[in-house]
């Protein structure tokens, strides 16, 4: 019979999950992937994420992406594929989107479109996981969507990255949440030229055709100077090239805007400062 | 009198000076608004500021257009979604882009390569591809954009990076460029894709020297801004509106046209009730300023994701006997809109496709008439589907026969929408759909003669499948595209008649140019399988599964220049 290896592997991935490594046991559930309840939990995951638009077309009829009906699957790197992505593709990966136990149903959910010849036959789910790395309080909820709000031209993250997001023209400041209290943080975004986080100081080109650029430097070597010219927002990353340079100086002023201080209410600034802090 | 007449001269004269100063001045403008009189370039991406993609050249004629031979190709070595772009050519040097945003400076006459760029990709999109439609040159620059929605100035000469800006995060908006930038004096104006995301689109306009931010056109109106009100409660922050393709400029009027397409979600629409401005519309703005001077919506709430992206074709023709400085411009919907570009003005709207359904019609005053929308939870017949009744690749006018080119789609969907709530940068399209046959016949594509005014058509070309490639129409009575089996094709303006083709071993996704060198006139063509909706054609045509991709692009010209069939044959 054709299914009796994957009745074997089930049986041995059951006997894996009561027997095997210790820590396994308590944390780890193992899905039947033929189990078609389970695979139409994943039905309308993949039409809202997967068959969507020009992606992979409606019950995996092929798009942008390649079809994924009808075909024969190993169901471990399926499941990869979808949480990772494929690098350098438009398949990205859904980790951050989905939990496990929803990219394990979309598995099952493409395995069912298939040839019905899969292996192996069940995943392996781990319990208590959670997609954000942390449950933020409503303020600092309210301060991140400021932090990234794409409606705002002068949104802090068109120079600063936090947990791995946003630019990284101006300092990180995931680190920046131990080592900051709120009046220190609140005197960095309000009056940005009281300290000088070290590494941004801001570095001025003078170019041959007589423009004065200001901003931060990215990189230097003989042949050039890369600037981000922040007197734009979002600000252009400039190179010029050693001849077109007519000299090279420094300066105290911070390239931070000097406007948020009257931009956002106190108690907008208190929230960004709460989500800026809510990091581990 | 004759003091009177040395006067004039001097006038005239002084004038001239003036003139030729102030043309010393810009360069770029002036050289970019008389396009079409330096035909021996492709300086800009639809051929000129009045996108008509045809050229003077008439060296190559349908007398001699059998004598057509390749003369050099080149890759990019990228094959993942075809090749799709608009190669540049200024002065005899070509400037391509290819997939994961690529730019090579080419020698025109020989192929041999002069530099590249590779853009490094970061974040970037999910829904949008890595392909890339084409360059703008000018204050010699060359100005990509890039899938991670990065706007890249290098120096035309040698390739060196000299600016980049990260228009916004791609991964957090879940949007990119694909398109081609339009240079207009001394800015760099830029669309973004986005449309089916959960994402607010927009028109940015950089300093083409700096970088440097100059204006941003928010397509879809924030609180308080006149048009926020077509938009149910917070709709409008991730109501689409998205500017992937590239606009056209009127520099006697100093206006800039750009389409906008599709609001989302895409076919569910309960959450975003109203006009939904100005998503579906033909935006006129002045391109100094980003200032919004006039606007016409083609479809008020559209749920059908059908964008008002393609080609604005300016015209001065007649209107029911008077004069006009018109907008032809073909809609993913199937139909093309014929506007007066001074003001909006709606005068016409005719049909590309024969298979229809969305609406059973427009009536005088541009209204649509009987909409047809999907509805949630159950499948329905709609014509033309998601992938158009024509895609985004671009037709052509010539002045020559007067006549419109274009392709046209003639297939349908079976959709169901759905309830979804927005996710910023995530898809965002409210529903699901399959391609289906239209009712009647086989799905099956065409490319006709049209008059651009009122959409009477003179001949027909037929294809099984799907026609993705843009038009070139020439002063030698010769139309070039290609065909998704590779076959790169000339045929006769005035008869539709296949002159000439020529295997170029991968389908055709993208726009053919012709340009000249010390007097010998070329034709190039990208060639390469590729892209969402060829994807997609596998629904309709399973084999097409099997049409291999590729990214070549091949170089004509006549035999009976420069190296002879004869000796390469040896
Ligand atoms: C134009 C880019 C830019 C924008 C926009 C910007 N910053 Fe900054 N920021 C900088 C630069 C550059 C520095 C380093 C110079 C300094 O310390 O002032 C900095 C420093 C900081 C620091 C101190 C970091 C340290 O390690 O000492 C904090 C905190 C900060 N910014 C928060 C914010 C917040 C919050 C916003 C939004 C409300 C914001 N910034 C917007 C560029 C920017």
């Amino acid at each position: 019979m054709k299914f009796s290896g994957y009745y074997w592997s089930v049986l041995v991935s059951v006997f894996l999950a009561l027997f095997g490594a210790k820590d396994s046991l308590a944390q780890t559930k193992i899905i039947d992937l033929r189990d078609p309840a389970f695979a139409s939990l994943g039905a309308p995951l993949f039409a809202k994420n997967c068959a969507v638009g020009y992606c992979h077309g409606s019950e995996g009829a092929a798009g942008q992406g390649p079809r994924l009906r009808g075909r024969h699957w190993n169901s471990t790197t399926l499941f990869e594929v979808i949480r990772d992505g494929i690098p350098n593709t438009t398949m990205p990966g859904w980790s951050g989107v989905l939990n496990q136990e929803g990219i394990w149903s979309i598995t099952a959910y493409i395995i069912g479109l298939g040839t019905g010849t899969f292996e192996p036959a069940s995943g392996k789910l781990e319990m208590g996981e959670r997609i954000a790395a942390k449950e933020l309080s409503s303020k600092a909820k309210r301060g991140r969507a400021l932090f990234f709000d794409l409606t705002n031209e002068k949104r802090c993250a068109l120079c600063h990255r936090i947990r791995s997001r946003g630019s990284t023209i101006g300092p990180e400041l995931t680190s920046t949440t131990s080592t900051k209290s709120v009046d220190e943080l609140h005197r960095d975004i309000t009056d940005p030229s009281a300290t000088i986080a070290r590494g941004f100081e801001q570095t001025i080109v003078l170019v041959a055709d007589g423009e004065q650029v200001s901003g931060i430097k990215k990189d230097s070597n003989e042949e050039r100077i890369q600037l981000y010219d922040t007197a734009a927002l979002p600000s252009p990353l400039r190179t010029f090239y050693r001849n077109q340079i007519r000299g090279v100086s420094g300066s105290s002023v911070s390239s931070m805007p000097t406007s948020y201080g009257e931009m956002y209410s106190p108690s907008e600034l208190a929230d960004i400062i709460a989500f800026i802090k809510s990091g581990e | 009198m004759k003091l009177a007449s040395f006067l004039l001269l001097t006038v005239c004269v002084v004038a001239l000076l003036v003139v030729t100063t102030v043309r010393g001045e810009e360069p770029v403008s002036e050289r970019l608004v008389n396009a079409a009189n330096e035909p021996e370039n492709w300086l800009t991406y639809n051929g000129s500021y009045e996108s008509w993609r045809y050229s003077k050249l008439d060296q190559i004629s349908r007398h001699n257009v059998k004598k057509l031979i390749p003369v050099w190709s080149f890759q990019p070595g990228i094959v993942d979604g075809g090749l799709q772009a608009t190669p540049i050519v200024v002065d005899g040097v070509m400037y391509l882009t290819s997939s994961l945003n690529r730019v090579f400076a080419i020698d025109a006459a020989t192929g041999k390569k002069i530099w590249q760029y590779y853009h490094e990709i970061g974040e970037f999109p999910s829904l949008y591809g890595t392909w890339n439609r084409g360059v703008a040159v000018g204050h010699g620059l060359v100005f990509m954009g890039t899938a991670d929605n990065y706007l890249v100035a290098l120096d035309a000469g040698s390739g060196r990076e000299v600016w980049k800006v990260e228009i916004e995060n791609g991964g957090q908006c879940g949007c990119g460029i694909t398109g081609a930038p339009l240079l207009v004096k001394d800015k760099v104006i830029i669309g973004v894709n986005g449309g089916d995301s959960a994402h607010r689109g927009y028109l940015n306009a950089f300093d083409a020297k700096t970088g440097r931010h100059v204006w941003r056109f928010w397509t879809i109106p924030g609180p308080g801004e006149p048009g926020n009100e077509s938009w149910k409660g917070d709709s409008w922050k991730y109501g689409g509106g998205s500017t992937w393709l590239t606009g056209s400029y009127d520099s006697d009027l100093n206006l800039l046209y750009w389409g906008v397409g599709n609001p989302a979600a895409d076919f569910y629409g309960e959450d975003r009730e109203g006009d939904n401005l100005y998503t579906e519309s033909i935006i006129a703005l002045d391109p100094d300023t980003g200032k919004l001077i006039w606007y016409y919506q083609q479809i008020p709430h559209d749920v059908w994701d059908f964008d008002s992206g393609y080609e604005i074709v300016l015209l001065d023709l007649p209107y029911e006997g008077k004069k006009r400085k018109l907008i032809v411009t073909p809609h993913k919907s199937g139909y093309v809109w014929v506007l007066d570009r001074t003001n909006g003005e709606f005068l016409n709207a005719w049909s590309l496709v024969e298979n229809t359904n969305w609406i059973e019609g427009i009536d005088r005053k541009g209204r649509l008439i009987g909409r047809n929308e999907p509805v949630v939870g159950e499948y329905k017949l709609l014509c033309p589907g998601i992938t158009g009744g024509r895609q985004w690749n671009h037709g052509a006018y010539s002045p020559k026969t007067g006549w419109f080119y274009s392709t046209a789609l003639e297939w349908c969907q079976q959709i169901k929408a759905f309830p979804e709530k927005a996710r910023e940068g995530m898809s965002f399209f409210g529903g699901e759909f399959k391609l289906v046959p239209p009712p009647k016949e086989e799905a099956h594509s065409h490319l006709s003669a049209y008059d651009p005014v009122t959409g009477e058509h003179f001949w027909r070309y037929k294809s099984k499948y799907p026609l993705l490639a843009s038009q070139l129409v020439t002063a030698g009575d010769l139309l070039f595209t290609g065909d998704a089996e590779g076959e790169f094709l000339a045929l006769d303006t005035e008869t539709g008649q296949r002159l000439w083709s020529f295997q170029t071993g991968s389908g055709h996704r993208g726009s053919p140019i012709t340009y000249s060198v010390n007097g010998k006139q070329y034709v190039a063509t990208p060639s390469g399988w590729g892209s969402a909706v060829a994807g997609l054609l596998p629904q309709l045509w399973p084999e097409t599964e099997y049409f291999q991709s590729g990214a070549t692009l091949f170089v004509f010209s006549l035999a009976n220049f420069g190296v002879s069939n004869e000796v390469r044959s040896e």
